[in-house]
């Protein structure tokens, strides 16, 4: 099994500064509601059993479901609620789209896919562990919601250097 | 005895079913021709006319019972092909009946392709929903099709 490749391509980050912690979203500023909702389609989707598309779906087992929980709740205090849809072969997708490009996160029983597919600019990839997903809230956080943090953090930086 | 010709043309008019796990308010998901075995069942419109595929369509029947069916997604034999995707007559189902196949990698049972293979499915996968026009039906519960002419929606394309 692979673990973690990461492309070479950098992506924004902020620099850590004292003053950026200030500015760090509160995890009330992406809706409890949203993720709730989106727990609440992993739930179901999960319920069903096999063929649930009509053609030979696969069921979500499951483990997909823990690691799909499990992941969700890494997110909630980082990045939005992603929707949530069920793939033929038993997986749960996690998908963000904004004007910066689209996420996609695929869990499975035992694996993780994540790409980032930007409106400008090359891919980044990343795999691993489906227990283990880790830091791809942050990701789609720079990436795809970029505008409101890079904002704030210059603004304060003026205010520092005042 | 089906008598429709073997060979799919270019510009054959393809439909699939659309419903509600393929939708996105109103929109078409990435999800559209995902298939377990890459094999994503389609209909021969040219062949078969509107209310065909819609006694088609209504004759699927999701074991999830809050999917519903929601209208037709349309598209062209040539478009289809112009994308990688391969459609291909399977008349062994039904006389009409074909299969779109996205001819990159198939995912594994339980687990998701590698990020770069998915990518370059999703990619495909993406490339054919977005050359698909929607057409929702505005009575689904209806025997007919009542929607738009479904030849008219590749007018102007």
């Amino acid at each position: 099994m692979r673990n973690n490749s990461v492309s070479l391509m950098s992506f924004n980050s902020i620099d850590d500064h004292p003053l950026a912690a200030v500015w760090c979203p509160p995890s009330s500023a992406w809706s409890f509601a949203e993720f709730e909702a989106a727990r609440a389609a992993v739930e179901q989707f999960a319920a069903v059993e096999a063929n649930w598309d009509g053609f030979g779906a696969l069921q979500i087992s499951e483990d997909t479901k823990r690691n799909a929980l499990t992941a969700l709740s890494r997110f909630e205090s980082i990045a939005p609620a992603p929707a949530v849809i069920p793939n033929p072969n038993g997986t749960l997708s996690f998908e963000w789209e904004t004007e910066e490009g689209i996420g996609h996160l695929e869990i499975g029983r035992t694996r993780y896919s994540f790409y980032i597919r930007p409106s400008i600019g090359d891919a980044f990839l990343m795999d691993g562990n489906a227990r283990q997903v880790f830091g791809l809230g942050s990701i789609i956080n720079g990436r795809l919601y970029p505008k409101r943090s890079e904002a704030a953090y210059s603004h304060i930086s003026t205010l520092a250097n005042v | 005895m089906c008598d429709i010709p073997v060979p799919i043309d270019d510009g054959e008019t393809i439909v699939r079913a659309v419903f509600s796990q393929h939708l996105e308010r109103q929109k078409l998901r990435l999800n559209l021709f995902s298939d377990y075995h890459d094999q994503s069942s389609v209909m021969r419109h040219s062949h078969m006319g509107a209310d065909e595929c819609k006694r088609r369509a209504l004759a699927i029947r999701p074991g999830n019972p809050d999917l519903r069916y929601k209208g037709f997604a349309v598209i062209r034999a040539r478009e289809i092909r112009g994308t990688g995707a391969s459609v291909t007559d399977s008349r062994e189902v039904y006389c009409g009946h074909a299969h779109v196949s996205t001819n990159v990698e198939v995912p594994p049972a339980d687990d998701p392709l590698f990020a770069n293979q998915k990518l370059q499915r999703d990619d495909r996968l993406r490339e054919l929903r977005d050359r698909a026009r929607y057409l929702p039906d505005p009575d689904p519960g209806a025997a007919n099709w009542t929607g738009k002419d479904i030849d008219e929606a590749f007018r102007g394309s």
